[in-house]
């Protein structure tokens, strides 16, 4: 599905990383988290090749890495708190007391505070994401991974969760790389953007380059336009 | 990956489906496949038990859940198992062995095979098939990748509690099975036929012995572990959606019946030809 993929994010940068559905978005963020082992190539992560890394050094990897999936994937057995504190009790970095706190820090960063009671079937689509990231910033990660984040959502949520992740990198410090084809959401959150077109990625630049691209793959994108004539063949 | 065929808009297209020969094949290599994977699963959660502790409070839930939640269902067929293993009891015995052994007859027959396969039968079907629905629609919803991106192992998070409680909670519903089953049996020798209570529980107590109890014990807990085992086997990898949570569910309550009686057959000679 991928072939032929160089990437690499800076600390404290967030790239966005573009492209039509099924060209492989999603699964590019499953590898780079672990879920998916790549055939070829190298993945680095701080500096450690985790290419052919068994689960026990993946698992420590992941201490520094968090993602937030498209469906918010909340586990509907829980609480919104247990939710959120569940990495942090399963890791044992703090007591009960600490994680309590962190849990009540990390909800009213995503403007979700006294809500730590809740379960998850009562949220909107909106707050579930913003759950989401709670959860993820709550294990303090190095890398921050976005699915679709503002899937299904309405502009003006769809904004709010923009601004969000703007704020969680400006608060952390993270990098991140977060996959979407909305435009304007990549426009606002984005250090770099990255198309990606049949497994490969076609281009590579800020939000300005984007704009002045001619590349007739970027220009397709940008203005959403269904051209038959560059679509097609295999990688 | 690399044939796979590309769709109009770049995207990758699903292979298409097989037919004839060719399909035969498919399911004969998968289930040597799937063999294979049950076998690394169980392998997997047996390295698991030693820190079992850590996910004491899950394995009580589930406990709850598998024990707690099936007697009602249980208690029902059971009843209706000693009856009826009573009444076709005095139907062969009739002429040929006095009437008074049928407590014999439906003790014997509920402790080593009713009682555990039945309850097995009973409790795969409703407990496997809600492990493997809860597991499916976690998988299918990337709750199981979220745990693996948190550096929780999801085979000990999730397979272990479910596995390690139904194995022990089949044999105690078991033994509430055979309890109730001797007492259906009664109540079919007392009105069927006027048997007294004392007549009864005599044969009952006389012919007991207690490797029939633990034999219909242990194959209670074998099939215990293999319910769910298979219901968690199958919800792992649910796929498509709401379709492939159903279809999991299917294969889970399927597969834990089928081997639930392979098992009994050998576990039958094992424990009555080899053990004993």
């Amino acid at each position: 599905m991928l072939a032929g993929v160089d990437l690499d994010v800076a600390p404290g940068e967030t790239v966005v990383l573009l492209g039509r559905s099924g060209t492989g978005k999603s699964v590019l963020l499953k590898t780079v988290i672990g879920l998916v082992r790549a055939d070829e190539g190298t993945l680095s992560l701080f500096g450690q090749d985790v290419t052919r890394a068994g689960e026990a050094a993946w698992n420590r990897a992941r201490r520094d890495v968090a993602m937030v999936f498209q469906g918010a994937a909340l586990f509907d057995s829980m609480t919104v708190g247990d939710n959120v504190a569940l990495g942090l009790r399963h890791q044992r970095r703090q007591g009960e007391a600490g994680i309590a706190a962190t849990v009540e820090r990390c909800l009213a960063l995503v403007g979700l505070a006294q809500t730590a009671h809740l379960k998850p079937a009562s949220l909107s689509g909106g707050m579930r994401k913003r759950v989401g990231i709670a959860r993820a910033i709550a294990l303090e990660p190095r890398l921050l991974l976005y699915d679709e984040p503002t899937s299904g959502l309405d502009p003006v949520t769809s904004d709010v969760i923009n601004r969000l992740i703007r704020r969680v990198q400006k608060e952390l410090g993270a990098a991140a790389v977060v996959v979407t084809h909305d435009m304007a959401s990549a426009r606002f959150v984005g250090d770099r953007i990255a198309l990606l077109h049949q497994g490969r990625i076609v281009f590579d630049g800020t939000p300005a380059d984007v704009d002045r691209a001619t590349d007739p793959l970027v220009r397709q994108f940008v203005e959403g336009r269904s051209d038959e004539s560059l679509v097609g063949g295999g990688p | 990956m690399r044939d796979r065929a590309i769709g109009l808009a770049g995207e990758f297209l699903p292979s298409p489906a097989l037919s004839g020969p060719a399909l035969v094949g498919r399911q004969v290599l998968a289930f040597f496949e799937d063999t294979g994977r049950v076998s690394a699963l169980l392998g997997q959660v047996l390295a698991g038990l030693p820190a079992a502790g850590r996910y004491a409070g899950e394995i009580v839930k589930q406990m709850a859940l598998v024990g707690v939640g099936s007697l009602p269902l249980v208690i029902l067929v059971a009843a209706f198992t000693g009856a009826v293993t009573a009444v076709q009891a005095a139907y062969q015995l009739e002429g040929m062995v006095p009437l008074r052994y049928v407590g014999s007859v439906v003790q014997k027959s509920v402790l080593i095979e009713l009682g555990p396969v039945l309850t097995a039968l009973v409790v795969g079907g409703r407990v496997g098939a809600a492990i493997a629905a809860e597991l499916g629609t976690m998988r299918v919803s990337e709750q199981i990748d979220a745990l693996e991106t948190m550096a929780i192992p999801p085979v000990r998070y999730l397979v272990l509690p479910r596995f390690v409680a139904t194995t022990i909670m089949l044999p105690v519903v078991t033994v509430f099975a055979d309890f109730v089953a001797v007492g259906g049996g009664f109540v079919v020798a007392y009105l069927g036929f006027d048997q007294a209570w004392h007549t009864y529980f005599e044969a009952v107590r006389n012919t007991f012995e207690p490797r029939d109890l633990f034999s219909g014990l242990t194959k209670a807990a074998v099939f215990g572990a293999t319910i769910g085992l298979m219901g968690s086997f199958y919800g792992f990898r649910a796929e498509g959606g709401a379709e492939g949570v159903g279809k999991a569910t299917t294969q889970a309550v399927v597969a834990s019946c089928v081997l639930v009686l392979v098992l009994d057959y050998v576990l039958a000679n094992l424990l009555f030809r080899v053990a004993f």
